[in-house]
């Protein structure tokens, strides 16, 4: 019997591994060192990681296709809620910081329709191409 | 005559370095080794992206798309992106494509040597209240990101929207059943950096501890006459339905909608005349309709069914003979714009209408090059009306030179369909906006990577909330 491998487990585990090393970066010139590039916090990389769960898939492998995670998955990939998405913190010099959830993040989506035309926006757009398309129809192919 | 102190002092002012437009943003990998943008595999070098590898043409396209918008913004505090290129939610005809946004959004912060101060109790995306107060704001040491990225690595994979994957290429050039990054990133980015209306929640109109975003300032509901930051949450949450009638009302915006979008096409219903003048979308593909001034397009309309017995013109049209030289009209739905278009057009038509099929006017996207006549959308409620008037039904298509389309009072319309759309409302400009602009909640084929006039509207909005 075939089991699915969790994509997610490399896809968050690993961001949980570079928490232990720099993370690499790209700048353009003046090229910035690694060493000029904070690390990426335990504590942001859990907080993405637990916001990204609903959208992260899981290849099942014996039918050789990407699902969602069932409960048990994303169960077992979520982690401890680590506190400060969505609250607003004073900071110490003054001024106030609010760090959003990236659950709440709009997510950007493609859609193939009937015919091959692939069409892209932000939401629910298989809801939103469910008459015919709108100026996304621009992507048609 | 000048002296030689005086040319000196001349030549070293005009010699001198003009502020440049400049900003660094500097994607931060975040994926592990051997995965996303570490991704091994081979790869070609396409469209001027010199990567060997997949992730090294992901992260390219990513950087690409960050020197865009840094070479367009000006900021003497970097701005980190971080980015992860991840599997995400997928399957064979739909996927997640990515997301953006700002990692935090700060207020009140006092400024540094040489900065600025934000308007009082407003919220702004973090590298923009970074940029104008001169400082890193640091609210988390462990994350000092301004903004954060994360795009789907597997599209185009078995069981992902196979056979649709990316196109790493940075001319914007992508083939058929491929999806340019390039521009997605883009879009996302620009969201990330400060468009959008953000913390405050525009479904309901809540903000964040109270305070209204910077955004709030410039968004203008032109039936109420009330602008955001006036208005309670009840009335914004209104206002992100109002269709067509939420506008962005900031100087630099407005300012440059006439180097940027085209004049409005419009339909003027000439029999019955007690009809009037109607807003019209104009389809990207065919011929440009003409300005006013007597070089429009009128004629008789027909609203005939078509093959497969419907007004929707899926099918070619059985009787061409009661179609020559007249306008047909058609309703929106099941196949593209063009397809119906292109219908009528074989029939003999020499100009096309199609009427939405829910509020708001249609988008009229797509390619086809064979087609030669003109055609614009109009409302579900003109399209009844015209149908009520049938056969003497007599209208003229035209540009009007005076406004701009996707505009009212020359004010940018943002989107605001009465049906709310979740991640498009509000924070988006309107469809009605021609050409297309690449902060439009649907991404098109003919975007360029500018995001400034005369191709693009977004960079006004930037300079108006602060950049």
């Amino acid at each position: 019997m075939h089991r699915p491998i969790l994509i997610a487990a490399f896809a968050a585990v690993p961001m949980l591994a570079v928490a232990a090393e720099p993370p690499n970066a790209q700048t353009k010139a003046p090229v910035a060192t690694a060493a000029s590039v904070p690390q990426v916090s335990q504590a942001r990389l859990d907080q993405i990681r637990r916001a990204l769960v609903a959208q992260i898939a899981v290849y099942e492998q014996a039918e050789g296709a990407m699902r969602a995670p069932t409960t048990a998955e994303a169960a077992a990939l979520a982690v401890s809620p680590s506190g400060t998405a969505g609250q607003a913190i004073a900071l110490p010099k003054g001024g106030v910081a609010f760090r959003p959830d990236i659950s709440d993040a709009s997510l950007l989506r493609a859609t193939r329709e009937p015919g091959g035309r692939i069409r892209m926006g932000h939401g629910d757009v298989t809801k939103a191409a469910a008459n015919d398309v709108r100026k996304g129809d621009g992507h048609a192919h | 005559m000048l002296t030689k102190l005086a040319r000196a002092l001349l030549a070293a002012v005009l010699l001198a370095p003009l502020p440049g437009l400049a900003a660094e943003v500097i994607v931060v990998n975040g994926d592990p080794p051997g995965v996303g943008f570490n991704d091994p595999t081979p790869a070609t070098p396409v469209g001027g992206n010199p990567g060997t590898t997949v992730g090294e043409q992901a992260l390219n396209v990513f950087q690409r798309a960050a020197d865009v918008w840094g070479g367009k913004l000006q900021s003497k505090q970097p701005i980190l992106v971080i980015a992860f290129f991840l599997p995400l939610s997928c399957n064979a005809s739909s996927g997640v494509l990515g997301a953006a946004g700002a990692n935090w959004y700060f207020a009140d912060i006092p400024p540094a040597k040489g900065g600025k101060a934000l308007t009082p109790g407003t919220w702004y995306p973090a590298a923009l209240a970074e940029k104008i107060t001169r400082q890193d704001i640091v609210a988390d040491p462990n994350d000092p990101f301004e903004v954060f990225a994360f795009f789907n690595s597997e599209l185009g994979q078995p069981g992902c929207l196979e056979n649709s994957g990316w196109y790493y290429g940075l001319d914007n050039s992508e083939p058929a059943n491929r999806i340019d990054l390039l521009a997605v990133v883009l879009h996302e980015f620009g969201h990330g950096l400060g468009f959008s209306v953000g913390p405050t929640t525009s479904s309901t109109g809540a903000r964040a501890a109270g305070l209204p975003s910077v955004w709030e300032r410039f968004m203008l509901d032109t039936t109420t006459g009330k602008r955001w930051i006036d208005m309670t949450n009840a009335e914004r949450a209104a206002s992100a339905r109002n269709d067509r009638n939420l506008v962005w009302a900031g100087l630099h915006g407005s300012n440059v909608v006439p180097s940027t979008l085209g004049f409005r096409t419009e339909v003027d219903v000439l029999n019955p005349g007690s009809l009037g003048v109607h807003e019209a979308q104009a389809a990207a593909f065919g011929p440009v309709i003409a300005n006013g001034n007597g070089n429009t397009l009128a004629g008789s309309v027909v609203a005939p069914l078509d093959g497969n017995g419907t007004s929707l013109g899926c099918a070619a049209f059985p009787n061409p003979a009661a179609i020559l030289g007249k306008i047909v009209l058609m309703d929106r739905g099941t196949c593209a714009f063009a397809t119906k278009v292109r219908n009528a057009q074989d029939a003999g038509a020499v100009a096309a209408i199609v009427a939405n099929n829910t509020t708001g006017l249609p988008g009229m996207g797509g390619v086809d090059p064979a087609i030669v006549i003109p055609s614009v959308g109009i409302t579900q409620a003109l399209g009844t009306s015209l149908r009520a008037a049938l056969p003497a039904t007599y209208v003229e298509l035209q540009r009007n030179p005076s406004v701009r389309a996707g505009t009212v009072a020359n004010y940018p319309r943002l989107y605001a369909p009465t049906a709310f759309a979740q991640g498009s409302s509000v924070s988006h400009w309107d469809v009605s906006a021609t050409p297309n602009m690449l902060m439009e909640p649907f991404i098109n084929t003919d975007l360029t990577s500018s995001v400034k006039n005369p191709d693009d509207l977004t960079r006004g909005v930037f300079f108006d909330i602060g950049w």
